[in-house]
């Protein structure tokens, strides 16, 4: 018979497979045991997970991918979708720093890691999707995106416009 | 025209051909009559009730539910179901006259009341595959509704703000569980976890492929685990939207 979920939340961290990287500390990882979070260790056939973003705190996406283990072996692709409304338009006004504040920018070098990690423990393909079309807005989309996930960015150069 | 010299295989053809081609088809329907049922079977495979005077253009169109082109819809839309359900009372089983549905979608929400009953629409179409809702009835109407249908594998609630109490005292047994294998969408302003738990509670489970749902608050993300967890065994895509108000910190 299937539990109620309760105000705890199991915490699993993630498992690397011989041969990757070490476990990252990562900064919010004590406050997942408090926080409510997703937790996708139980969904090991996962293929596909896409996580539509539409804040410049993206704490929540980090805290489920932590939960992904080297038990996902079908796992394929991680796409993430870019908070179009708010990045800043244009890099003079606001940089994508300052626009997610300290704490929100720290949680996106700690996902920019856990990414990195996951694509280096698991062969799968990370995704940074835009709808922000082929124009001016574009390269600035990508910009945002790149300072965000830097890591990703120099890489896996994986940011594509959805349209 | 005269068809007599063709074969009825290279007709039908013909008319499979323009399957997309919809003023292409009503031309066939006037050149011959022997046209016309290859034409229907595209013509009327996809239906829109929205108002109550497309509802009744239909009715006068095709008075006998039995012989109406009913049969070839595989897509049926209704966004006044308290029109709908009333020209089944009218007319004796109306709504079984689109006997082969496999796609559904309903909206409660238009013409909102809440005296609506989605009792007419229980497992109308036994070929159902897909049902898709934009509620603001109480949700153990649309519950019922889903345990009527033995083939249902995708399924989407959409919820702008439920009127009435979620429950209304009546549950549905069904003598077999839905399927319940494809997709599930939920989009829910009142939160996640009123579904969640009924979907949970369903007689067979859950064993959805693909979960496309959006989250507002913390309270959120629990259930969303609870989902993944009821249907962990097969879940294969994971689709997950923040919503802009939401209140995670």
């Amino acid at each position: 018979m299937f539990r109620y979920p309760t105000k705890s939340v199991v915490y699993v961290p993630l498992v690397p497979t011989p041969g990757s990287s070490t476990s990252l500390e990562l900064s919010f990882a004590p406050a997942c045991e408090q926080l409510a979070c997703i937790d996708l260790s139980k969904a090991t056939r996962l293929k596909n997970m896409i996580f539509r973003c539409e804040g410049l705190n993206p704490q929540w996406i980090a805290m489920a991918l932590q939960t992904i283990t080297s038990k996902h072996r079908d796992l394929q692709q991680i796409t993430i979708h870019a908070p179009y409304h708010r990045c800043p338009s244009t890099p003079e006004s606001k940089t994508p720093r300052k626009a997610a504040g300290e704490d929100g920018y720290r949680q996106w070098m700690d996902l920019d890691s856990l990414l990195v990690q996951l694509l280096e423990s698991h062969a799968i393909r990370t995704e940074v999707v835009h709808d922000a079309g082929n124009g001016e807005r574009k390269s600035e989309m990508c910009e945002c995106m790149g300072s965000l996930l830097p890591k990703i960015a120099e890489r896996y150069n994986p940011t594509r416009c959805m349209r | 025209m005269s068809n007599s010299h063709l074969p009825r295989e290279i007709l039908d053809y013909v008319v499979d051909l323009l399957h997309d081609k919809p003023d292409a088809l009503k031309q066939c329907c006037l050149a011959s009559k022997s046209w016309v049922p290859r034409t229907r079977k595209y013509l009327f495979a996809s239906i829109t009730f929205n108002h109550a005077d497309v509802l009744e253009v239909w009715k006068k169109t095709f008075p006998d539910p039995a012989n109406s082109p009913a049969y070839h819809t595989r897509s049926l839309f209704v966004g006044c179901p308290l029109f709908v359900t009333a020209a089944d009372a009218e007319e004796g089983g109306w709504i079984r006259a689109f006997s082969r549905v496999v796609r559904f979608e309903l909206h409660t929400h238009r013409y909102h009341h809440p005296e609506i009953s989605l009792v007419p629409f229980h497992n109308f179409s036994p070929a159902l595959k897909s049902l898709e809702v934009i509620n603001s009835l109480p949700r153990s109407r649309v519950f019922n509704l889903v345990c009527s249908l033995p083939l249902l594998e995708n399924l989407t609630i959409r919820e702008l703000r439920i009127f009435e109490a979620d429950y209304d005292g009546i549950d549905f047994q069904p003598s077999t569980p839905p399927l319940l294998t494809g997709t599930f969408g939920l989009y829910s302003g009142d939160g996640t976890g009123p579904i969640v738990r009924r979907l949970l509670d369903l007689p067979g489970g859950i064993h959805f492929r693909k979960l496309a749902l959006t989250w507002y608050g913390e309270e959120d993300l629990r259930w969303v685990t609870a989902l993944v967890v009821g249907c962990s065994d097969t879940l294969e895509c994971f689709d997950i939207r923040q919503n802009p108000l939401c209140t995670f910190r």
